[in-house]
């Protein structure tokens, strides 16, 4: 197949897009792709030369294209393309907001009226080990974020990761069972306090 | 946790949701802040536990495997004196209907379908209802592994919150949620990250839809970033003038902040709107608001065949002419109890032969024609 723009060397460069219900190819030599590239980089050509071909410059291919919705790594948690995610609106697993950060951030700013960053509720994993450092380090300020909490004592804290520890195992879930057992092990006195409080990070909002 | 007269005891399974036609549903009580315009207030949390898929595309043995983790982190929590818990996949349409139609469980998960068609009636799911007053409901393997939704009658989202979130810290110590700092609670749709919470307000507005100035409201509440839904939420029509208000953004404002401007804000300004176009009506049309009110319990109190539209509508007419005090003698909570009752499910599994559309029609006029006694004023 001969390339679309100059009608003299072989395309090698192939693109297929649906505009408007409506299928658009386009075959491009190499070298033409080159020159369009460029010209786009000036801003130049490529949009002329789209006009000629019938086609808007909005619905115009980009070369070399940039890593397109279905080009992308999957997920590698579970697997979810950027496309599926696009096409169903649901992600796959939570780490698919880390794989699609980049793609996601623009979304999420216009789904959620510029947020972008949770001020919001934690969870009590997250509290609660901030009470047991506070309880521990002393560091007043910090129990504001919990002050509507009941201070879990460390006993009681034992107690639901022991739980938790038995739900994740019967899940099979366990990257999530070797955290809680290294949580534990700090609280039994394995490895002191250092799991708690070693960040100094703030809790990232105040609870409602 | 929950106060309540009933004993604790074994959870009711979905045999005995046929029990349930006869109970009143807390959100319908017609008390509270604001009851004249606010019918019941509601929060829903969509939580997901922590290193497991999430619904789109986790296998079948990860839904059981959630389904029965959840099931039991919920029965051992003792949430409520009683609870009801219904296995979906296992459960006969017109009880799943039921469910819906109390506002128990979504369309969706009666189907068992997410938002992207996938799944069907066999998807294992399941609903966690407290008795007795049905103030709280937790669906699991819904679009997110966990919606807890708290529900109250009349204006009264902070109390419907702080249940929600008691409920949300009683299963997370149990469970463990997917979280992140950044977008905080990570849900299976990017709308509902970081609280993931919908804080929304079921609202009659009838004299808003007579003016026609509910558009202008719709508007607002659409530039406010809101969303407005009709009576079953997501795609169902606004029956009977009854319409759900709810916030769209759930990342970058705090639980507080969010209630804040619902209870606070809009939710006053559109009752405002609502009672002033009630009293423009009345000094305004009169006679043809008197009309369509009175009209309206006539066909209540006369019609030999009703479909639920007519009833919804008639139903909501013959509200706005008792909260405006053009109708005496009916009792609003008559009123309120009666949209339930007329619903489909309901009339299916109280009366075994109105199985038929026909059939159903008449025993709804029956139902709607022996409850609305009063008069119908001066």
């Amino acid at each position: 197949m001969l390339c679309d723009r100059c009608g003299d060397r072989e395309a090698t460069i192939h693109d297929v897009s649906i505009v408007k219900g409506e299928v658009r190819e386009t075959h491009l030599c190499e070298r033409c792709a080159e020159e369009l590239q460029a010209g786009q980089a000036k801003n130049a050509t490529l949009g002329e030369w789209l006009a000629g071909l019938g086609m808007m410059v909005a619905d115009a291919p980009k070369f070399p294209a940039p890593p397109k919705p279905g080009r992308a790594p999957a997920c590698p948690t579970c697997g979810m393309r950027f496309l599926d995610l696009r096409k169903t609106g649901l992600v796959g697993c939570q780490d698919c907001y880390e794989t699609f950060e980049t793609r996601l951030t623009p979304l999420l700013r216009k789904a959620h009226d510029g947020g972008a960053r949770h001020t919001g509720k934690h969870p009590a994993l997250t509290s609660k080990r901030e009470v047991i450092r506070v309880n521990d380090a002393a560091e007043p300020a910090a129990r504001e974020h919990d002050s509507e909490r009941t201070p879990e004592t460390v006993e009681e804290r034992i107690e639901a990761l022991t739980h938790q520890l038995a739900l994740a195992i019967e899940a099979e879930n366990y990257e999530r069972a070797a955290q809680i057992r290294d949580e534990l092990a700090d609280l039994t006195g394995d490895g002191g306090l250092g799991g708690f409080g070693a960040s100094g990070n703030e809790p990232g909002g105040s609870g409602a | 946790m929950n106060g309540g007269g009933e004993q604790a005891g074994m959870p009711w399974d979905a045999t005995r949701i046929p029990e349930l036609c006869v109970r009143r549903a807390e959100w319908l009580r017609g008390e509270g802040e604001a009851s004249d315009v606010v019918m019941s207030s509601r929060v829903r949390l969509a939580r997901n536990l922590d290193g497991v898929k999430f619904m789109p595309r986790a296998e079948r043995g990860e839904r059981d495997r959630v389904l029965g983790l959840c099931k039991a982190a919920i029965l051992d929590s003792e949430l409520s004196p009683r609870m009801l818990w219904v296995d979906l996949h296992t459960t006969g349409k017109a009880e799943r209907q039921l469910l819906v139609e109390r506002q128990l469980i979504s369309r969706p998960h009666a189907r068992g379908k997410l938002s992207t068609g996938s799944g069907g009636t066999e998807e294992p799911r399941g609903v966690a209802v407290g008795l007795p007053e049905e103030q709280f409901a937790i669906m699991v393997n819904e679009e997110d592994h966990l919606r807890i939704q708290a529900m109250r009658s009349g204006l009264c989202l902070g109390e419907a919150w702080q249940h929600a979130d008691a409920i949300d810290d009683e299963l997370d110590k149990r469970l463990g949620y997917a979280f992140s700092e950044r977008f905080g609670y990570l849900t299976a749709c990017p709308t509902n990250l970081g609280t993931g919470a919908r804080f929304s307000v079921m609202l009659h507005l009838p004299a808003l839809k007579m003016t026609g100035e509910i558009e202008k409201v719709r508007h607002a509440a659409e530039d406010m970033g809101l969303v407005v839904r009709g009576f079953y939420g997501e795609g169902s029509e606004a029956f009977g003038d009854f319409f759900q208000l709810s916030n769209q953004v759930t990342l970058g404002k705090s639980e507080a902040e969010l209630l804040g401007v619902m209870q606070r804000d809009i939710v006053p300004k559109v009752v405002e709107y609502e009672r002033r176009a009630r009293d423009v009506l009345l000094a305004n049309r009169r006679r043809m608001t008197e009309d369509q009110v009175y009209r309206a319990v006539a066909m209540l109190q006369s019609a030999r065949l009703l479909t639920v539209e007519e009833a919804m509508n008639g139903l909501s007419r013959a509200r706005l002419g008792l909260q405006v005090g053009l109708v005496h003698g009916i009792d609003p909570e008559a009123i309120a109890w009666l949209i339930l009752r007329i619903q489909t499910a309901h009339l299916e599994l109280m009366h075994p032969d109105a199985a038929d559309p026909g059939a159903r029609n008449a025993a709804r006029a029956d139902l709607v024609r022996s409850t609305i006694t009063g008069s119908t004023g001066s």
